[in-house]
């Protein structure tokens, strides 16, 4: 088979699908203006689970919605950084053209389903509308179509439960017509904010297999957000984990549990109740703290984000900012200490 | 003669509740049975972890065994004592030794009322007069519980929600109960916060000899907490067992269901078979085995309701499938 001439073909690495450089989020409030995200990289290969962790106000959600062009208006902007995706870089774009690529090339899920389908419009009409609007199919052809991308998501009899409201179906159930309707755009690029977190554990497993399946069969990269270590470990090939704006520690997901080389990431790994850990009858030890506090937004450190918390802490972690550094092939740390290269 | 095991100081028996639901101009829809048939014993200092699904009974379940809400069937010992034919006087004593843990600890605090004020209620409440005793218990309640008694007279928008649960645990507390009731208490935490709060529950019970059942719906959590569980589904307890053996050898085809959904933190752990079904149809209500609709052992003898069959002392199973093993 021949190799094509074009020069360009053999710069590999190929740029990544998405990627988020330095990216900064003001928001005012009553206190003035403060920086939830504050300098986060992130950088998403075609195809791939990615997943982001972290604890609750870290970031998470307004990076995502950074992303989509959709952070709370007015008092909410971009104050500096890029989102690179595909050829373009969605900071300096404008809502027209944000909304062409919103829905379509990159597709999004959130934790209540309930606040994103319309009440009164059957389930098989909601995904034949996002057919008709971002596919153009008539709309014979796409009620067709979204009967069988409601049955692939594994809706039983969904001829017939087309016709229901969103409000007969169950919590599970519904994050899957969410789905369905997110898949009816092919999209490159689908976020999913806590797309479980409401869900039974065995509901949520049935929700995650099928995320896996579309990317494994439409090729689909996948923006997983979760505060659920395990949901991480199963699923996703490569995590960021978040802490006061940043990105602390970037990795294969393997690397990233096996060796995990940030403070905080230790910390929260040990923190979590594992199953099988009780012996005979007796209590098992206590689990292992992180003491103190998430960080202040309104009062954000000179230096590093956790050092008010960090066992390892040294005097440069107070005055200087550490930089998200490479230790292995693969695997990022923004730390003083542990941030230092292997080789 | 038999030798007398030590009494329980929690037993429950055959306990059920039923909710009506009605339509807007009071026409009853249906009958929703919240509760049906449960029973279980919590020994002294021990707990209990009770888990299932949203909706399975769980927080009925604890209401109950409080006497928050009233039984439609059932018994309910507390140190020997029959609470549901508690008389008025008999009952509030009761209370006093039984206290409720919540989960959310936002809705559960009144915002109007300082810290100190919420956990000083419980004590005037029961008839603590003296004004400087009550100030002393409150503030080492609060040094118990990891905040300063200094912040007494803040209000609870100024604390964290990790901080909140510890005020609600001091609420509690305060009153030196003997059983507690601990409602998905670290449902609503992150993870770090849930260890801290967790480890100061672990250390309470210790210190105090505190009886408690633990409701969750996180095993992992359940299991670091109880010393015995007991699976719930559709209101019925379907296994119940030492912590080990349910979780090392689950019986019930939903505790299996359940533990297999639970993620490791082994990356990439190989995926298992789960029940695909879709419980919302067909094969529901009437009698029968609850999990039958989602069951992919079930058999012609599940329409009938699976007997609790004690494969073991202390080891019980609601499945047809264990039935005669009993030994
Ligand atoms: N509209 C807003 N106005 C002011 N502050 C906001 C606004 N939205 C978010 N924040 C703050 O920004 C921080 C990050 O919020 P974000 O929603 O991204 O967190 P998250 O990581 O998604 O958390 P969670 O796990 O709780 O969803 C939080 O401290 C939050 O309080
Ligand atoms: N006061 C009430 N009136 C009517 N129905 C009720 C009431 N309380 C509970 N129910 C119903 O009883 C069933 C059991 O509810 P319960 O709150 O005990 O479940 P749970 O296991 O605690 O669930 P969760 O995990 O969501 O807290 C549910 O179907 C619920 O809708
Ligand atoms: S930079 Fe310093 S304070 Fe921050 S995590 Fe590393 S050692 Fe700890
Ligand atoms: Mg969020
Ligand atoms: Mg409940």
């Amino acid at each position: 088979m021949a190799v094509h001439a074009d020069p360009s073909a053999s710069e590999l690495p190929v740029s990544p699908l998405l990627d988020v450089s330095r990216l900064v989020v003001e928001i005012d409030t009553l206190q003035g203006p403060v920086r939830p995200v504050d300098g986060v990289d992130l950088r998403i290969e075609a195809g791939e689970i990615f997943g982001v962790v972290g604890e609750s106000g870290c970031g998470k959600s307004l990076t995502a919605l950074s992303i989509l062009g959709l952070l709370p208006r007015p008092q909410g902007r971009i104050r500096s950084g890029s989102i690179r995706f595909e050829d373009q870089d969605l900071a300096r774009l404008d809502e027209r053209d944000l909304r062409r690529i919103r829905g379509n090339r990159i597709a999004m899920i959130f934790q209540e389903p309930m606040t994103s389908l319309n009440p009164v419009l059957g389930i098989g009409d909601q995904v034949a509308e996002a057919l008709v609007i971002h596919r153009g199919l008539s709309r014979r052809d796409a009620l067709a179509q979204a009967i069988h991308l409601l049955e692939r998501v594994g809706i039983a009899d969904a001829r017939h439960r087309a016709h229901d409201f969103p409000h007969r179906l169950s919590g599970g159930m519904r994050q899957r017509v969410m789905i369905a309707m997110a898949m009816a755009c092919r999209p490159k690029l689908l976020i999913a904010d806590e797309p479980t977190t409401a869900l039974d554990v065995t509901i949520q497993a049935q929700v995650l297999d099928l995320m896996d399946d579309l990317k494994a069969e439409d090729g689909v990269a996948v923006l997983l957000i979760t505060h659920n270590f395990g949901i991480v470990a199963e699923r996703a090939a490569r995590v960021a984990v978040m802490y006061g704006g940043v990105v602390v520690e970037e990795a294969s997901t393997e690397q990233l549990f096996e060796q995990p080389r940030h403070p905080y990431t230790h910390g929260l790994l040990a923190a979590v109740p594992q199953l099988g850990r009780r012996r005979d009858g007796m209590r098992p030890h206590p689990l292992s703290e992180i003491p103190g506090m998430v960080p202040n937004l309104a009062r954000p450190a000179p230096g590093c984000a956790f050092a008010d918390r960090c066992a390892l802490r040294v005097e440069a972690c107070l005055r200087e900012r550490p930089p998200l550094a490479a230790v292995a092939p693969g695997h990022r740390v923004r730390c003083h200490v542990t941030g230092v290269s292997a080789q | 003669m038999t030798t007398a095991l030590p009494l329980p100081l929690l037993s429950v028996r055959g306990l059920s509740k039923s909710f009506v639901h009605r339509n807007w101009c009071g026409r009853v829809i249906r009958h929703i049975p919240a509760v049906a048939d449960v029973g279980f014993d919590v020994a002294r200092g021990r707990t209990l972890g009770l888990v299932g699904e949203s909706g399975c009974g769980k927080s009925t379940t604890g209401r109950l065994v409080l006497r928050l809400i009233e039984a439609d069937a059932g018994d309910v010992r507390f140190d020997g004592v029959d609470i549901r034919a508690a008389a008025p006087a008999r009952m509030r004593t009761l209370r006093r030794d039984m206290q409720l843990i919540f989960q959310d600890p936002y809705s559960s605090l009144n915002p109007r009322l300082t810290i100190g004020g919420l956990i000083e209620e419980g004590l005037i409440v029961h008839g603590v007069r003296n004004r400087g005793e009550r100030e002393d218990r409150v503030a080492a309640v609060l040094r118990r519980v990891g905040i300063r008694p200094e912040y007494m007279g803040r209000y609870p928008n100024e604390f964290s929600g990790g901080q909140r649960q510890r005020i609600g645990i001091a609420r509690a507390l305060v009153l030196r109960p003997r059983l507690i009731v601990a409602d998905e208490p670290v449902s609503a935490l992150d993870v770090s916060v849930q260890a801290q709060v967790l480890n100061l529950l672990a250390e309470i019970q210790e210190e105090f000899g505190l009886t408690a059942v633990f409701i969750a719906h996180d095993m992992a959590v359940v299991e670091h907490v109880s010393e015995e569980i007991a699976v719930m589904y559709r209101g019925r307890i379907v296994e119940r067992g030492r912590t080990e053996e349910v979780i090392a050898d689950p019986l019930h085809p939903y505790t299996r269901a359940l533990l297999d959904s639970v993620p490791s933190l082994r990356p990439r752990a190989p995926r298992r078979a789960r029940p695909a079904r879709d419980d919302t149809d067909g094969e529901r209500g009437g009698g029968g085995c609850p999990f039958r609709a989602r069951c992919d052992l079930r058999m012609p003898i599940c329409r009938m309701v699976p007997p609790n069959t004690e494969v073991r002392p202390g080891r019980v199973v609601a499945c047809h499938l264990h039935q005669g093993q009993a030994g």
